[in-house]
């Protein structure tokens, strides 16, 4: 799915004084293109997913998915949005969490991925039957991870959906995720912290300015899939992107 | 949840133990006549030497109570319910709410037991009037704290008011709902009681009454032990279920 966003800005006017979030941001995904976004705490990362998600109202400028309005995408169910917060409903098992999501995703049940199989892709197998208040913080985001796999999606919109775990896991999952996306090949726009994933998994990263976001600036990465964090060329896009960074927050 | 240990309720019995033996040796110390203040192996003895009579008491007080206590819970919760469906009656039905909760209820209860006799009803009506109100509030309470992470995932997947409504808002609801019986359970005893007092042919409250009238002090006694007695029930039973419905919360007794 393709997604285009055209002289976006976006102000919270609930606080005093207002906040500009974004501001002429400019940016077009193409379809099935994985596209990672970084940059400073509070620079309208999420903020940009929650408008394409349909969660929030642009201001001003124009948001598009394969040329529609994001309602009318977010009505057939074509995009999935997960955010930070696990968001699980305490009150159901793992397995009642995804059954939930499949009742609301677009495939018909029938053609559905088995929810095994899904918590096992997480590793969560062994806890179909529990319910999340017995889950670390981590387990709530795999389980979490597994029910946005479970909708099935044209276009994926994550907010640092691996912010929480440890680092093997982390490091297990991407791996994982990697795979998917090449087999499934959705649209993705990843939001993150951390410079290594978005080199490991993405086709191109953009980096937003601090408040109010714009685009700063984008690395396209072309390597070989899967991509191992110990090459030079790999090492080689984590400092391009680390400097890039940098500049953006004005530091020295 | 870790399983509370058995030992866990000693310091609790230690000091009622404490407490009925200080008012024990107290009676007795001080040779107070019963009519001022029976000593508690006084009470007791007056309550087993009357079970049929305690019996009848306890059961028609206790059923007014429960019926009035059903009523309540299930026109506030039905009228919470209402309310988030047209949040515009919201404020005139809580006026009226506020209304009600803050008339006297030792000024309804006498009118009611005119109008309606001496029977179980107006005992009923007041339990329900008094034990609406907390139930009104906590589940309107529950049904607007939903946590917002969900009804945004739920939004995120187009989901409708009811869907939104059935998954989210009504499950939520309920830890508030629990909130709420623990406070209107032991009121609809008060409640109950005190109706009884203003007229009433039989029950735990009109025993207190005829024993008053007559300086009986144990016989007053028994009625107070056996309204505490269920207070604490109550209020175990529905920790008890709260533990098992609201699993995913944790929570002190």
């Amino acid at each position: 799915m393709e997604v285009s966003v055209k002289d976006l800005a976006h102000t919270f006017n609930h606080t005093a004084p207002a906040v500009h979030v974004l501001e002429d941001l400019n940016l077009c995904v193409k379809s099935g293109e994985f596209v990672a976004i970084i940059g400073a705490n509070g620079c309208g990362k999420s903020t940009l997913l929650r408008l394409i998600a349909n969660l929030l109202q642009p201001k001003q400028g124009s948001i598009t998915l394969d040329g529609l309005p994001p309602a009318q995408m977010t009505a057939s169910r074509r995009v999935v949005w997960m955010s930070q917060n696990p968001a699980l409903l305490p009150w159901y098992t793992a397995r009642q969490n995804i059954q939930l999501a499949q009742r609301f995703a677009r495939p018909s049940p029938d053609v559905q991925s088995p929810v095994e199989e899904l918590l096992h892709l997480v590793d969560l197998e062994n806890f179909a039957d529990a319910h999340p208040h017995t889950f670390s913080g981590g387990m709530q985001q795999r389980l979490s991870l597994a029910r946005a796999l479970a909708m099935d999606a044209d276009l994926w919109l994550m907010d640092e959906p691996f912010a929480a775990l440890d680092e093997l896991t982390r490091e297990r999952l991407t791996i994982q995720l990697d795979e998917i996306w090449q087999r499934r090949r959705p649209t993705v726009l990843w939001v993150t912290h951390s410079i290594p994933e978005a080199v490991r998994l993405s086709d191109r990263v953009l980096v937003i300015t601090p408040r109010p976001g714009r685009l700063f600036g984008e690395v396209a990465i072309s390597l070989p899939r899967p991509r191992e964090d110990t090459t030079p060329e790999f090492q080689m896009h984590v400092r391009a992107l680390k400097d890039m960074l940098f500049v953006s927050e004005g530091l020295p | 949840m870790k399983p509370r240990p058995a030992y866990s309720i000693l310091p609790t019995i230690l000091i009622l133990v404490v407490l009925f033996a200080g008012w024990e040796g107290f009676v007795h110390l001080r040779a107070i006549p019963p009519y001022l203040l029976p000593a508690p192996t006084r009470i007791l003895r007056t309550l087993f030497a009357n079970p049929a009579l305690y019996g009848r008491a306890s059961l028609l007080t206790l059923g007014e109570a429960l019926t009035g206590l059903l009523l309540g819970v299930i026109t506030g919760t039905g009228a919470a319910l209402l309310l988030s469906i047209w949040p515009r009656f919201e404020r005139a039905v809580m006026t009226i709410a506020i209304l009600v909760k803050s008339t006297p209820m030792v000024a309804i209860a006498p009118l009611l037991t005119i109008w309606l006799g001496f029977g179980v009803l107006p005992k009923i009506i007041i339990t329900a009037l008094l034990t609406f109100f907390p139930v009104l509030v906590n589940v309107i309470s529950g049904l607007q704290h939903a946590d917002p992470a969900l009804v945004d995932l739920f939004h995120s997947w187009h989901a409708g008011r009811w869907e939104i409504f059935r998954f989210v808002r009504l499950p939520s609801t309920l830890p508030y709902l629990f909130a709420a019986l623990k406070i209107s359970a032991p009121l609809s005893l008060i409640a109950a009681v005190v109706a009884e007092w203003t007229g009433a042919s039989g029950g735990l409250g009109h025993i207190m009454w005829l024993a008053y009238s007559n300086l009986n002090l144990p016989f007053l006694f028994g009625s107070v032990f056996i309204l505490g007695l269920a207070g604490v029930a109550s209020y175990v039973l529905l920790t008890w279920a709260e533990r098992r419905l609201v699993f995913w919360q944790e929570m002190e007794l």
